[in-house]
């Protein structure tokens, strides 16, 4: 029995189906599809490769701490609301 | 009385619904826990609106008591305008109420193309329907350096604010902080399908900003 065999992507497709790809919500058919697209197309390996770039780029921006004035200012804040509240 | 640097050792591990839980008991140990797991990303998301540094710490620090306000109403149920488990999704969603109102700048999704349409051959091209007209071209070592460079940083957020609130919004949250989309979407109240599109649009406009600053070179 022979398989129905879904055509392949070009490469507009492969670009508006990219997010749901690197989000992992693409369901493994058209999963697939994108990855057979991208070992054969060096132009859309590129376009996936300078998105991937960008998001490890913003990744870097990245601030974690909390200034110890802000800090303070929030728990009188915090300490306002409570003693309202009792 | 415990420092804060015990409060930070003896909180790490509680999940954010039990620290909120226990703010609303009044644990003050509990709000700090929270404000340093979150704030650092909720005040990004404030600079995505117009304003400066202070600014955005007020809309924060509005949203942190307006949060608190909201736990309190329904005596002491949960609010079911809070998604459950989703203490920063509903913070970041304060934050843009509060941005919102102090710059009168909506956050409304650009109806714009992903990527510009002649960078295609036409949908009837005899040939190359769809395909690359115009392809990316490749980013060497060259781009590699310059995304390395010390002014890169400023670059990126001056570039991602200049997508509009919307799309700074979804890349603040989702690739800078690393949100899960589900809570980008409820804080941003748009349904997971549209969350995702505004991201595509989001990263593909960086993208492309980022690849005139490097063609330029």
């Amino acid at each position: 029995m022979s398989e129905l065999r879904a055509p392949r992507l070009n490469c507009r497709e492969v670009v508006e189906l990219l997010t749901d790809y690197l989000e992992g919500v693409l369901p493994q058919a058209e999963r697939d599809r994108v990855e057979a697209h991208l070992q054969t197309c060096p132009d859309c390996t590129a376009y996936v490769k300078q998105v991937r770039t960008t998001i490890g780029a913003l990744g870097r921006l990245r601030e974690e701490t909390v200034p110890d004035a802000v800090l303070e200012e929030l728990v009188e804040a915090f300490r306002g609301w409570k003693s309202a509240d009792a | 009385m415990p420092t804060l640097a015990r409060i930070r050792m003896s909180t790490d591990a509680l999940a954010d619904e039990v620290l909120l839980d226990a703010c609303r008991a009044g644990d003050e140990g509990a709000f700090v826990a929270l404000v340093r797991r979150h704030h650092p990303a909720l005040v990004a998301l404030a600079r995505c609106w117009p304003g400066g540094a202070y600014e955005a710490q007020r809309d924060v620090a509005g949203a942190w008591m307006a949060l608190l306000r909201h736990a309190d109403r329904g005596g002491g149920s949960r609010d079911p305008a809070l998604p459950a488990r989703c203490v920063r999704a509903a913070a970041g969603r304060e934050v843009i109420r509060a941005a919102t109102r102090r710059t009168n700048v909506a956050l409304q999704a650009p109806d714009v193309p992903l990527v510009e349409p002649d960078r295609f051959f036409a949908h009837d091209h005899e040939l190359w329907a769809d395909e690359w007209a115009d392809p990316p071209r490749p980013w060497g070592r060259m781009a590699a350096r310059r995304m390395d460079q010390a002014d890169m940083p400023r670059l990126l957020m001056r570039r991602t604010r200049e997508l509009g609130v919307a799309r700074a919004a979804a890349l603040t949250l989702r690739d800078v902080h690393g949100w899960a989309l589900a809570e980008c979407a409820v804080a941003l109240d748009l349904s997971e399908p549209q969350m995702r599109s505004l991201l595509r649009a989001a990263r593909e406009g960086l993208r492309a900003a980022l690849e005139a600053e490097i063609d330029s070179r």
